[in-house]
């Protein structure tokens, strides 16, 4: 997840001007199984990276500039795995490889099933449903440096103190921190 | 010329409020969250930064909250600090027992911009959370140091004030205390 140094994941207007790409979270892993959305984020998501796949001009004007290698790369690899968005009211969605699951209980089957990792793309809701149901192993943040002051902090919805343990912290391009914990 | 740097324990989420459970905040305490290594090393950053400062610049209930907690207290840390030019900004009376100890009594801003033209090297803010908000909000910070403890709280009062602007920050410099403390330095100006 992208965050920004004062621990907030959107600003107070709902933007994220500071992010670079949405792909560089994907970076921090190596192999993906699955990837899992809360229901709010997603039909911004699905729109975007099928923008990026099948219409690199709307793509170029969403984001005011060409994609980088590393958006088609992801838009390729999401394009070929499963995604399970976790919703209670959405009815539909369009991202072929994506199904909709009502209860945070059908995500234990992914834990269950082992294998790689499952990446855990947002948003807050789905972040603070895993947290507080213990189903979070391991939480990479990039910390990008600025502080916004005020819009949706990032553990704002943590319902019990949790204890991680720091696994490493490295710097990443242009003042970016990448801070892992794991459970 | 004096540099402003603010030296904190933050949780992982940027909680300040209580780390050592000793004002009731029903998260208080997570400072306890490290072991015995890291609390060694932890000490010897806070001492090595001690040694550096030329002053130290804390809010009424900081310095008190110190004050009562390290005044008693030997060793070349507590002497340190006790010897420590410290500056407490207060509108209200403050015991200044602690040794060495100002009260600047006038408008934060002017008075901070005044101590540091007069000072010079480093000028160190511990807790002072209100104070923290003012010399952001001011741009009177040159440095902030931030030891993140992980554990995260989901409540509690933060370090990072509301800004009015986005405030953009320099990475200065990223590693650990210890094995388990995440140390982030950054460049405010």
């Amino acid at each position: 997840m992208q965050v920004t140094l004062d621990g907030y994941i959107v600003d107070a207007t709902g933007a994220a001007d500071w992010v670079d790409s949405w792909a560089d979270g994907l970076e921090l892993l190596p192999q993906v199984d699955t990837f899992v959305l809360g229901g709010g984020m997603f039909p911004d998501y699905e729109r975007f990276w099928a923008a990026i796949l099948d219409d690199p001009d709307a793509a170029a004007e969403w984001l005011g500039r060409e994609p980088y290698p590393r958006e088609l790369t992801y838009a390729r690899v999401a394009a070929e795995t499963p995604h399970l968005v976790l919703s209670t009211t959405l009815r539909h969605v369009t991202w072929p490889t994506a199904r909709i699951v009502r209860h945070v209980d059908d995500l234990h089957v992914v834990k269950r099933q082992g294998g790689n990792a499952a990446y855990v793309v947002g948003g807050p809701g789905l972040l603070h449903s895993l947290v507080n149901f213990g189903l979070l192993d391991e939480l990479r943040l990039i910390v990008h440096p600025v502080a916004v002051g005020a819009g949706t902090p990032l553990f704002g919805g943590v319902a019990e103190r949790q204890a991680p343990e720091l696994l490493r912290t490295e710097p990443a391009r242009a003042g970016l921190v990448d801070l892992t914990h794991r459970r | 010329m004096g540099r402003v740097v603010i030296s904190e324990n933050v949780s992982l989420d940027g909680v300040v409020q209580d780390p050592t459970g000793e004002e009731g905040f029903r998260h208080g305490g997570w400072f306890s969250q490290f072991g015995e290594r890291d609390r060694e090393a932890w000490v010897k950053v806070e001492f090595d930064e001690a040694l550096r400062a030329e002053a130290m610049l804390l809010g009424r209930r900081s310095y008190e909250y110190f004050a009562a907690r390290f005044r008693s207290r030997t060793g070349e840390w507590a002497d340190r600090l006790a010897s420590m030019p410290k500056y407490i900004v207060s509108s209200s009376r403050v015991d200044t027992d602690w040794g060495n100890s100002t009260v600047l009594e006038g408008d934060v801003v002017s008075e901070v911009a005044k101590l540091k033209q007069e000072l010079d090297g480093e000028i160190v803010v511990y807790a002072s959370r209100a104070l923290v908000h003012t010399l952001m909000e001011h741009d009177l910070a040159d440095e902030l140091r931030l030891i993140v403890f992980p554990v995260v709280l989901g409540i509690g009062d933060r370090l990072f004030g509301e800004t009015t602007d986005k405030k953009p920050v320099r990475l200065l410099d990223s590693g650990t205390v210890g094995d388990g403390l995440a140390y982030l330095t950054y460049g405010l100006l």
